[in-house]
């Protein structure tokens, strides 16, 4: 058992004043097996009262700011007690379905059928781990948030979301249900995104970008089939503004 | 056959006044949007009193089918558990949507209005063509032809006994206020340049129901409020929408929609708003679960369907693939994803090259399409320059779920101008007839 503390910034910058500026921002972890939320916080500016639910994805914070504004803040903080020995239990196999399809972002095209060619060893998840390890490069700056699986599989490089799109489309290649988690981890300045495969009756985490399975450092906040599913923030406003954000994650060992 | 020479002398009469009331539909066709009269043909389908009994019997199994389907797709998915339907029909169907998980509609009601489309064989029986579950449209039209027929010759409806359509209205009404969770009805409509827009403007006042765009609605506090014109707020309590899950809501489905209400799909989660049809109800009308329909009669409901579908197949299956290439020319041909009479091809009408492209990308992907035998429809006369001819004819019939399934005891019948085409859709230029339900047999 490890006590977790994590803080979360996220700040849009609007060249012009926009209205009715609706959000849904996912950025609080949600208690599960694996983790034991202890204390989590949020605040925006402009300040509006929140609305909490969950959904699909987990846990998500909601609303709409009305009048003008040229800025919008968000900081969350909290503590969250974790424990990867004990991985949250998944729903029993035919319920799966969901997690063993492809998406659009994860089905296979000719590149991803050429790496899939070419793995070795019986247990998937580990040799694709090894695949990734020995062939893709960390890369920032080269793919967006709507690169495809695909699209990354034919560079070999990208980011966290793009090395975990590319194990998604393998692993469900043979079968194997698995999902997109967005959480934060210790030593990542940044959201950061690993996979969850379901084996036995549970899901095990695993992170390709750090070529390791996943330990007492991280935190899951969302998860979904592919990272369209669970962004950290989604906005719609009127105005007609250019947006900059910012966006900064931390944890650290309390 | 009842006698109806009186009304067909009035059918230009009808469309004239069809065209001032403004009953067109509109197209786009090569991006520009062009509003085209709906023709309407005087001579009314016929159903006989038995035989509508059967199929009034039939679709509300049918529906109830469907329903129960939907439910457990969200839900438990106990239907993939015992091997009836296999999952990459279901999640990989453009119609299921993963937000929908776990969620449970008001009263359980998931398909509020169905749209069921039919075609009666030569010897009289019936068969299933499609389900429309999202937003099926069409039903405005017989209403009001109806009401333009009896006006132009009532004693046409004094000398046959017909069963009164306009209840429709009545129908909807209590299906939305079934549903509802508190508050005004409202309609939300994209607005004039939907393809439907008559339609919509028409119902709102046949019910009473506010018609509404977008803009007019907001979330706030957990729940929605309509915006009156004279600055008051209305709480809502159903949402009858003619808009697609896509756009409904760009927080929870498409992030690019103009058109959708912000943070209305968490009100509708949180059931303080009624939804209908409820989002993700596209999984059960995917032309791929069409297919699987007879069986989810039996599994949900265990009885026997009493309408038939169409015989199909499904290239998926082996023993189907080898039979689509044996007969291949005496099929007609279904992409799955494609709607409106789009994406339909006749094995028998394709050139050697189209033949074996088409085959081609049967088999790289054969879950995309399904095949089916051409049925050899009963053809409905059509007055063409003062002379009966035959055309091809649909029905349209529509089953809304208040706390049981209710057949509307009327239907749109649509038919094929040209005398060659199989397809009747108002997208393709089709026309439209009213449908009597004899209320004596």
């Amino acid at each position: 058992m490890t006590t977790l503390g994590f803080s979360f910034q996220l700040q849009l910058s609007f060249s012009c004043p926009v209205q009715r500026h609706a959000f849904v921002l996912r950025c609080l972890p949600e208690s599960s097996a694996s983790q034991q939320v202890e204390r989590a916080d949020i605040h925006v500016l402009p300040r509006l009262p929140l609305t909490h639910s969950s959904d699909a994805f987990g846990l998500k914070q909601t609303g709409t700011i009305f009048a003008p504004h040229a800025g919008f803040c968000v900081q969350a903080e909290g503590r969250v007690q974790v424990a990867p020995e004990a991985p949250e239990p998944s729903p029993p196999d035919w319920q799966l379905g969901p997690y063993r399809c492809h998406t659009p972002m994860t089905v296979p095209g000719e590149a991803l059928q050429a790496l899939n060619a070419s793995l070795k060893g019986d247990d998937i998840p580990d040799s694709v781990m090894t695949l990734l390890q020995d062939k893709f490069v960390y890369q920032p700056g080269v793919t967006g948030v709507s690169t495809t699986a695909e699209e990354a599989a034919a560079a070999m490089q990208g980011v966290c979301q793009d090395e975990s799109h590319v194990m998604l489309s393998l692993l469900r290649m043979h079968g194997i249900p698995c999902r997109y988690v967005m959480g934060y981890m210790l030593g990542d300045g940044s959201t950061h995104a690993w996979v969850e495969y379901a084996r036995d009756g549970r899901w095990l985490g695993l992170d390709p970008t750090n070529r390791r399975a996943v330990n007492d450092e991280y935190i899951r906040i969302a998860f979904g089939r592919d990272a369209n599913d669970c962004p950290v923030n989604r906005g719609i406003f009127s105005g007609s503004a250019w947006q900059r954000s910012q966006c900064s994650a931390a944890v650290w060992k309390e | 056959m009842p006698d109806t020479r009186a009304l067909i002398a009035h059918t230009d009469d009808i469309n004239e006044l069809l065209a001032r009331y403004g009953v067109k539909f509109g197209i786009y066709k090569e991006g520009v949007f062009r509003e085209q009269l709906f023709p309407f043909d005087a001579i009314p389908r016929v159903i006989e009193a038995d035989d509508f009994a059967v199929l009034e019997k039939g679709l509300k199994q049918r529906v109830m089918a469907l329903n129960l389907f939907i439910a457990d797709i969200y839900g438990d998915k106990k239907i993939i558990r015992d091997k009836v339907v296999p999952e990459e029909f279901v999640f990989n169907s453009p119609g299921y949507l993963h937000q929908c998980e776990g969620q449970l509609p008001p009263k359980g009601v998931w398909s509020h209005i169905s749209g069921i489309d039919l075609v009666q064989g030569k010897d009289g029986s019936w068969f299933i063509l499609e389900d429309n579950l999202r937003v099926p449209s069409g039903a405005s039209y017989p209403m009001i032809a109806r009401e333009l027929c009896r006006r132009a010759s009532p004693r046409t409806f004094q000398t046959n006994a017909v069963a009164d359509n306009r209840d429709y209205a009545r129908l909807l009404k209590k299906t939305m206020d079934h549903v509802s969770t508190g508050g005004c009805n409202v309609i939300l409509t994209p607005g004039r340049y939907n393809a439907a827009y008559f339609e919509h403007s028409f119902l709102a006042e046949k019910t009473g129901a506010h018609l509404v765009t977008g803009n007019e609605l907001t979330v706030e506090d957990g729940y929605l409020w309509f915006n009156g014109y004279d600055g008051n707020k209305e709480r809502v309590g159903t949402v009858y929408r003619r808009i697609s899950d896509d756009f409904l809501d760009p927080m929870a489905f498409r992030a690019d929609s103009l058109i959708g209400i912000p943070h209305l799909y968490d009100v509708f989660r949180q059931g303080h708003v009624a939804l209908m049809n409820a989002p993700g109800n596209g999984v059960a009308d995917d032309k791929g679960i069409y297919y699987f329909v007879p069986k989810m009669i039996r599994y949900y409901l265990g009885e026997e369907p009493i309408l038939h579908n169409a015989p199909t197949y499904l290239p998926y299956y082996d023993e189907d693939m080898q039979y689509v290439l044996d007969k291949f020319d005496s099929l007609v041909l279904k992409d799955v994803a494609e709607a409106g009479g789009y994406g339909v091809v006749f094995g028998s009408k394709m050139t050697a090259q189209q033949k074996a492209d088409f085959i081609a990308l049967l088999k790289k992907e054969p879950r995309r399409f399904i095949a089916q035998e051409v049925i050899d429809f009963r053809d409905l006369d059509i007055m063409d320059q003062g002379q009966p001819v035959p055309r091809k004819a649909d029905l349209r019939a529509f089953v809304l779920m208040a706390d049981e399934p209710m057949v509307w005891r009327s239907g749109l019948t649509r038919f094929s101008r040209n005398p060659d085409s199989f397809i009747v859709n108002s997208s393709q230029g089709g026309g439209f007839k009213d449908t009597w339900v004899l209320s004596q047999p």
